[in-house]
């Protein structure tokens, strides 16, 4: 193909026209694929980028943290000079029911100092910040483009098929860091279909403004600091799901996630259940007055180990959300993208020694994520999203035995203590069967242990 | 460098706004509880570069008329681009709200009946904080 025509309309002459063949190409311009272009340019391999979003992030949105550790093993220090948030120093866990909430909180000064545990990020501008590293280290990023589909040759993947006239790219090797909707991973045959209703969530989100120190007043933080808030129980109607609230700088991200199947047999919408969730008393009084910045919807590949697709074919590999890596148990899915792509972008240049990229010879990066945390994470919780649409009261009952044991409890009231501890145990045996009890938590500590 | 003219280039536009805390009103003045947002409300904060054409699309009206009592697209799809028109008995599909998250593909019409496939390079939403 004529290579000038691989760049967006509307340029401004300086631009060289990018090549038609690659070393590499990297599909997607999130935390996956700008870790696999970065370490694949800063390793000298001719690679690019192709993001379907005006710029990287324009599309993404997450209701979750940024890891420092992890995303410092990509990018060394990186808390230096991204575009962060704050810091979150709280991580706070809420049991609520309509009108109460039982709240476990940690609160750290460690993680007020460098090397930090974890960041509230506006991925519109985070993930920005990673894809101009990744132009920094030499890679070719090229936005507002939509890879349709693959080219294939002797039933191996050499390249992709872009939105563009005549936009054919070729590569080596193709990673496919597209995101939840794995499109290619499903042309390439290594996904059996779209993905299953059972094992995605589905996050509503919105960003709500509010004065900075209004916000540390609020949520009693230190300056630059931030909180983490999550939320099990009326917070989705009953459904298997969570609440958050994170903070940002100037605004708060307040969200559900509720897995999508129960959402859709429920024939609930997603936003009347995030409207729910801020009328909550104890949920509204952190937002009250927040005006209202945007709204954002994603889906979340939760369905951990099982469902993964096939990681590796004939030239191609899979990162990221698109091989559905994240583990829903402990909110982590950024991290375990950028992991999974700095490992394909190693498989690719110990690949690149050997001069072969076939199956047999990508199969290594299945290998190196089952060695690293990636993979012993999803493994380790691969029951985990059976066991939560499987055990759907679970999210209303059990917070709202919780809350009316801690209200008897904590009412004085004209009781005896010693009858007060008969009415807590009847209170609780009317509630949850003994038998059901034993059986859920022998179960959750089955699957989730 | 061409790469850095991409990079300046993508960046250089659209670059997502800044949140000034002295624009913002008191929010004491606010009052509360204020109503909640509509889904039209909300999509009115959100950025989108409509194409032409739909990325969407239903595969079978007969299967939304006849077999599909509840209408379940209505009410899965976060920015309900689908409506069932009850006098042409169609679904009508605003695709130029659609937030592409992909719902609708992915059991959100338990029936397997809609198409999604992503808006052309550039076009569609475009998250300001995301």
């Amino acid at each position: 193909m004529n290579g000038s025509q691989v760049h967006p309309a509307g340029g401004d002459g300086k631009r060289r026209p990018a090549p038609s063949r690659f070393g590499a190409i990297v599909v997607g311009g999130g935390p996956a694929g700008l870790a696999a272009t970065y370490t694949l340019a800063g390793a000298g391999v001719d690679v690019a980028c192709l993001e379907r979003g005006d710029w990287c992030g324009s599309k993404n949105m997450m209701g979750g943290l940024i890891f420092s550790q992890p995303t410092a093993k990509v990018f060394p220090n990186f808390w230096h000079e991204a575009p962060l948030e704050r810091h979150v120093t709280r991580r706070d866990m809420w049991l609520a029911t309509g009108d109460s909430a039982m709240k476990v909180s940690f609160e750290s000064t460690d993680f007020g100092a460098e090397p930090y545990n974890s960041f509230t990020v506006y991925r519109s501008r985070f993930d920005k910040w990673l894809s101009r590293r990744a132009a920094e280290a030499g890679a070719w990023m090229i936005p507002e483009t939509l890879v349709e589909s693959l080219l294939w040759e002797d039933g191996r993947v050499v390249g992709v098929r872009t939105g563009r006239p005549g936009g054919d790219l070729e590569a080596d090797v193709v990673i496919i860091a597209e995101g939840v909707n794995h499109f290619l991973a499903e042309a390439a045959g290594l996904a059996a279909g779209p993905p299953k209703a059972e094992t995605m969530a589905l996050a509503v989100k919105e960003v709500l403004a509010l004065p900075r120190d209004r916000i540390e007043d609020r949520f009693d933080l230190d300056r630059g600091a931030g909180a983490a808030i999550e939320i099990i129980g009326e917070t989705t109607g009953g459904l298997p799901g969570t609440g958050f609230i994170y903070t940002n700088r100037d605004t708060i991200s307040v969200g559900v996630g509720v897995l999508l199947d129960s959402l859709v047999g429920s024939t609930r919408e997603a936003y009347s259940l995030l409207d729910n969730f801020k009328q909550q008393p104890q949920v509204r009084r952190l937002i009250q007055g927040a005006g209202l910045r945007e709204y954002s919807a994603h889906l979340i590949p939760e369905g951990g180990y099982r469902y993964m697709p096939r990681l590796f074919g004939d030239g191609v590999l899979v990162a990221g959300d698109a091989a559905g890596m994240v583990n829903a148990i402990n909110s982590e899915g950024a991290n375990l993208a950028l992991l999974s792509g700095q490992m394909a972008a190693q498989t690719v240049l110990s690949c690149r020694e050997e001069g072969r990229f076939d199956a047999a010879a990508l199969g290594r990066y299945r290998t190196m994520l089952e060695n690293s945390l990636v993979l012993k994470d999803l493994r380790k919780y691969s029951s985990a999203t059976n066991f939560l649409s499987s055990h759907q009261h679970l999210f209303g009952l059990y917070p709202e035995l919780l809350a009316s044991l801690a209200r008897e409890f904590l009412t004085v009231d004209n009781m005896s203590k010693a009858d007060k501890e008969r009415l807590l145990a009847r209170l609780f045996r009317s509630q949850v069967p003994v038998r059901s009890l034993i059986k859920d938590f022998y179960q959750a500590w089955r699957d989730l242990k | 460098m061409s790469i850095e003219a991409e990079q300046e280039r993508s960046s250089g536009k659209e670059q997502p706004a800044e949140v000034c805390p002295d624009c913002l009103p008191d929010p004491e003045e606010l009052g509360w509880p204020q109503p909640a947002p509509t889904v039209a409300n909300r999509l009115g904060l959100v950025k989108f570069k409509p194409d032409s054409n739909s990325h969407l699309r239903i595969i079978n009206g007969e299967v939304c008329r006849h077999t599909c009592r509840r209408k379940y697209c209505t009410h899965s799809c976060p920015a309900q681009v689908y409506r069932w028109e009850s006098e042409e008995k169609v679904i009508s599909i605003a695709f130029e709200g659609c937030l592409e998250c992909g719902t609708c593909r992915s059991g959100g019409c338990p029936y397997g009946n809609i198409e999604m496939r992503y808006p052309r390079g550039g076009y569609g939403v475009q998250y300001r904080f995301g």
